[in-house]
C-alpha cells in the first residue's frame, strides 16, 4: 500500500465517525504543498495566481488518485457530493488490518452490515445489533475446569462474546463440590448475561446423592439462566431410574423444567437457548474431537435468523435470503476473542429458523427440503468460488426450529398440547404429532419437543414416560414443562412411606 | 480483461478433459504462462465476475486481507502469515526481498515463497496453498513480478490471484520506489469447470 494511502486511512482511523472532503485530506496530509499554493492563490500577481490554480488541481489529482484506489479497494466510501463537484468520503468499513512494513493500521468494524434480510419483513435476525461481535451458542469443556468456581470465572470471561448460551459438556464432573459451592456458582452466574446450560452425563455419574443435592439447590433458587440437560439413553434411564425419579421430583415441584437428550439418537450434545436448539453435525463434532485436548470448547453456532412462515409464500426463498446474510455475517463477524480464550471456531453451523409453521400442513415436508436444498447449494458454490481464489472458507448453514422467546417473533399461531399421564402421549393424535416431529428432526441440526405436563406430580410416572418416548420415537431432546400441574404430591405419599 | 479472454480461449481450445476428484469435469492445460502488461484494468475482471451471477465474491478488501494479514493462526491458508512471519521466523518481504533488492537491483535472487512442505504436505489435508511462490525482479527500471499457481481456476480464480500479485507488487514497489513492470503467472494446472460454461460463454461473447 502506497504511504499517502496509508496516511489517509489514518487519517480515519482518528475519528472513524468523520466525513472529509478533498481539500480538508490536501490540507491535512501535504501541508507543505498546500501553504504554497495558497500563497500562490493569494499573490497579486496573475501568473502566480494562474500556478495556485494548477497546483491545486495537481493535488487535488494526486490525492484522489489514492483516494479513489481506496475507494476500490471498499475501505473508503463516498459520502456525499458537496458544491462544485468536490467529494466528500467515509469510512466505508473496518477491522481491517494493514500490516506495511513496521508500520500498522487496524480500524474498528462498523456494528452494521448490510444484508439481503435487511428489507425482508418476515427475517428477525438473533440479536441484530450485536451480531457482529457475538456468538450464538458457545460448548465449554467441564472437565477442564476442576471447581465450580474455575468454571464460573471462565464463563464470565467469555459471556460478553455470546448472546445465546453457553453449555457446558460434562457438568457432572464437578459435583464434588460443597453446598457453599454451588451457591457461589449460581450467583456468580448472575453476571453473565446469556443462559448457562449444564450438561450431565447420566451414564458416567459418579455420585447420585451430590447429583440430588445439586438439584435441590438449583430447584429452590430457580436461577433464570441456568438449565441442566441430562445426556440420557434408554437403557442409562432405566439405571439411572432412581436419582432421575428424585430430580423430577424436586424439579417438578419447583416449576423447573427436566431436560433429556437422547444420546440414543444424538451423539452431540445439544444445547437450548433463546434462540432455539443448538448442536454440532456427527461430522463436526468428530473433527472437533481432534482439537478437542488442547481447546477450552467450541462454538457451535454463530448467527442465527428466524423465518416466520406464515408470512412468506415460498419459504425457500425467504431461507435462501436468510442464508445469504449469514453468510455475510460469518465473514465480518469477530471471533478472535474467544479464540483468544481458547475456543476452537471453524466447526459451527449458522441456524435458520423455522417459526409458525403448520405442522398439518401437507406440503411442509417437501417446503422444508426445498429450503435444505438452496441452502446447501447456496453454501457449496460460496466455498468452491472461495476456494478457487485461494481462500478456502467454510459455508454451513442449517435450518432448526426457533423458540417463543427468540426476540421480535410475531405471536405463536399453534397451540400447545397439554398431556396428563402416559394414556395422553399413546392417543392417536398426539402419536400423530411426535411422528411429524420425528420427521422435523431428521431435517432439522437440531430439534427440541416440549411436553406440557398437566395433572398431578407423579415422577415414578414421568420417569416413564420418558422410557416411553425415548424407546419409541428418535426425538434428540425432550423436555417436560411443569408449568400446568396442580398441587404437589411428595413422592412418599405416592409409596406410603418415610422420606 | 484481454490477457484473460486470450488465456482462457486457449485454454478452451487447446486444453484437454479430465474428471477431479471431486466428480467435476475439467477442462485443462499445464504450465501455462500468461504475462500481463497493462495493469490499468487489472480489477476489471473481479467487478466482472462479481456481476454475472447471484454469488458472493471475495471483496477487495477480503483478497488484500489474506495477503496482509498476520497472526490468523485459524486460518492456515492466509498468504500473510506465509509472506510476512514464515515459520514464525521470517518475514519475507520487508526482511529479504526489499532490502535485497534496494542493494543488488540486478538480483535473481528476490524470491518469496509461501508452500511450506513441513507444514503442508499432509495427504490427509483437502487444501494445498495454491500461490507457493513470488518472484520479483526489476527490469529496465521497472518491478517485474512472476507468480507461480499450483491449481489454477482461470476463470473464477485467476483474476483474484492477478489482483493480489498485484497488491504485492505495489507494496514491493512503492518502497523501492520504482515503477511497477510486467506480471507474469505460471499455472501449474490451469483450468476452468465444465459446468461454468456458462459463464465462459458470457465471457468470450
Amino acid at each position: 500500500m502506497h504511504e499517502l494511502e496509508h496516511a489517509i486511512l489514518g487519517v480515519f482511523k482518528e475519528s472513524p465517525e468523520a466525513t472529509r472532503s478533498t481539500t480538508e485530506l490536501v490540507q491535512m496530509l501535504l501541508p507543505h504543498e498546500w501553504t504554497a499554493m495558497t500563497e500562490q492563490l493569494q499573490s497579486m500577481d496573475s501568473h502566480q495566481v494562474r500556478r495556485g490554480k494548477d497546483a491545486k488541481a495537481r493535488l487535488h489529482r494526486k490525492l484522489l488518485y489514492h483516494v479513489n484506489k481506496l475507494v476500490g479497494d471498499g475501505l473508503i466510501r463516498i459520502h456525499a457530493l458537496q458544491g462544485r463537484g468536490e467529494k466528500r468520503f467515509a469510512l466505508a468499513i473496518g477491522d481491517v488490518e494493514i500490516k506495511s512494513g513496521r508500520k500498522q493500521i487496524r480500524i474498528h468494524k462498523p456494528t452494521k452490515i448490510s444484508t439481503p434480510v435487511d428489507d425482508l419483513p418476515e427475517a428477525i435476525v438473533f440479536d441484530h445489533e450485536h451480531w457482529l461481535d457475538k456468538v450464538n451458542a458457545v460448548l465449554v469443556e467441564g472437565t477442564k475446569h476442576d471447581t465450580f468456581a474455575s468454571l464460573a470465572d471462565f464463563l464470565v470471561r467469555i459471556s460478553p462474546f455470546v448472546n445465546d448460551v453457553i453449555g457446558v459438556v460434562r457438568a457432572d464432573t464437578l459435583l464434588e463440590g460443597t453446598l457453599a459451592d454451588y451457591d457461589v456458582f449460581i450467583e456468580q452466574m448472575k453476571r453473565v448475561s446469556c443462559s448457562v446450560s449444564l450438561l450431565m452425563s447420566v451414564s458416567k455419574l459418579s455420585g447420585d446423592v451430590r447429583l440430588v443435592r445439586f438439584c435441590r439447590v438449583l430447584a429452590e433458587k430457580s436461577p433464570k439462566n441456568i438449565s441442566v440437560v441430562f445426556n440420557v439413553t434408554p437403557q442409562s434411564l432405566q439405571e439411572r431410574r432412581e436419582v432421575l425419579t428424585r430430580v423430577v421430583e424436586l424439579f417438578s415441584q419447583h416449576d423447573v423444567k427436566v431436560n433429556m437428550k437422547n444420546s440414543a439418537t444424538n451423539v452431540p450434545p445439544v444445547v437450548c437457548g433463546t434462540a432455539g436448539p443448538y448442536t454440532l453435525t456427527q461430522k463436526d463434532w468428530d473433527s472437533y474431537q481432534e482439537q478437542r485436548a488442547q481447546g477450552m470448547g467450541v462454538v457451535m453456532c454463530g448467527a442465527s435468523i428466524a423465518i416466520d412462515v406464515s408470512a412468506t409464500e415460498q419459504v425457500h426463498k425467504s431461507v435462501r435470503k436468510a442464508a445469504e446474510a449469514l453468510f455475510l455475517v460469518g465473514r465480518a463477524q469477530n471471533i478472535r476473542p474467544l479464540h483468544a480464550l481458547g475456543i476452537v471456531t471453524g466447526v459451527s453451523t449458522e441456524i435458520v429458523r423455522l417459526w409458525n409453521y403448520d405442522l398439518k400442513k401437507e406440503l411442509l415436508l417437501a417446503e422444508i427440503d426445498s429450503s435444505i436444498s438452496v441452502t446447501e447449494e447456496f453454501c457449496s458454490l460460496q466455498e468452491r468460488v472461495y476456494r478457487a481464489c485461494g481462500l478456502p472458507i467454510r459455508c454451513q448453514v442449517m435450518l432448526s426450529c426457533a423458540f417463543g422467546k427468540f426476540p421480535g417473533l410475531p405471536p405463536r399461531e399453534y397451540k400447545k398440547k397439554t398431556i396428563k399421564g402416559l394414556p395422553s402421549l399413546q392417543d392417536e393424535e398426539y402419536s400423530e404429532y411426535l411422528l411429524s416431529r420425528e420427521g422435523l428432526a431428521k431435517r432439522f441440526i437440531a430439534d427440541r419437543v416440549r411436553i406440557f405436563r398437566s395433572g398431578s406430580v407423579d415422577a415414578v410416572a414421568i420417569i416413564r414416560e420418558f422410557g416411553y418416548l425415548l424407546n419409541t420415537y428418535a426425538l434428540p431432546y425432550i423436555t417436560y414443562d411443569f408449568h400446568g400441574l396442580q398441587g404437589t404430591v411428595q413422592l412418599t405419599e405416592f409409596f406410603g412411606g418415610a422420606p | 480483461m484481454d490477457s484473460w479472454r486470450v488465456a482462457l480461449t486457449s485454454i478452451q481450445e487447446k486444453g484437454s478433459s479430465f474428471i477431479d476428484d471431486e466428480e467435476r469435469t475439467c477442462i485443462e492445460t499445464e504450465n501455462f504462462v500468461v504475462t500481463v502488461s497493462d495493469l490499468s484494468d487489472i480489477e476489471a475482471p473481479l467487478q466482472w465476475i462479481r456481476a454475472q451471477a447471484d454469488w458472493y465474491y471475495p471483496t477487495n478488501d477480503e483478497l488484500q486481507a489474506a495477503l496482509f494479514s498476520v497472526g490468523e493462526e485459524a486460518n492456515r491458508y492466509v498468504y500473510g502469515s506465509r509472506i510476512f512471519h514464515f515459520r514464525s521466523e521470517l518475514n519475507q518481504l520487508d526482511d529479504y526481498v526489499i532490502p535485497l533488492l534496494k542493494e543488488h537491483p540486478d538480483s535473481r535472487r528476490a524470491l518469496v515463497v509461501l508452500a511450506d512442505p513441513v507444514a503442508d504436505d499432509v495427504t490427509s489435508l483437502r487444501n494445498f496453498v495454491s500461490l507457493l511462490s513470488v518472484w520479483f525482479r526489476i527490469v529496465d527500471g521497472k518491478l517485474c513480478v512472476s507468480a507461480v499457481i499450483r491449481s489454477n481456476d482461470f476463470l473464477l480464480g485467476w483474476p483474484a490471484n492477478v489482483y493480489q500479485v498485484k497488491l504485492l507488487q505495489d507494496y514491493v514497489a512503492s518502497r523501492l520506489k520504482v515503477d511497477c513492470g510486467t506480471i507474469t503467472s505460471v499455472s501449474l494446472s490451469a483450468h476452468y469447470f465444465a459446468d461454468e460454461q456458462w459463464l465462459l460463454n458470457k465471457l468470450l461473447r
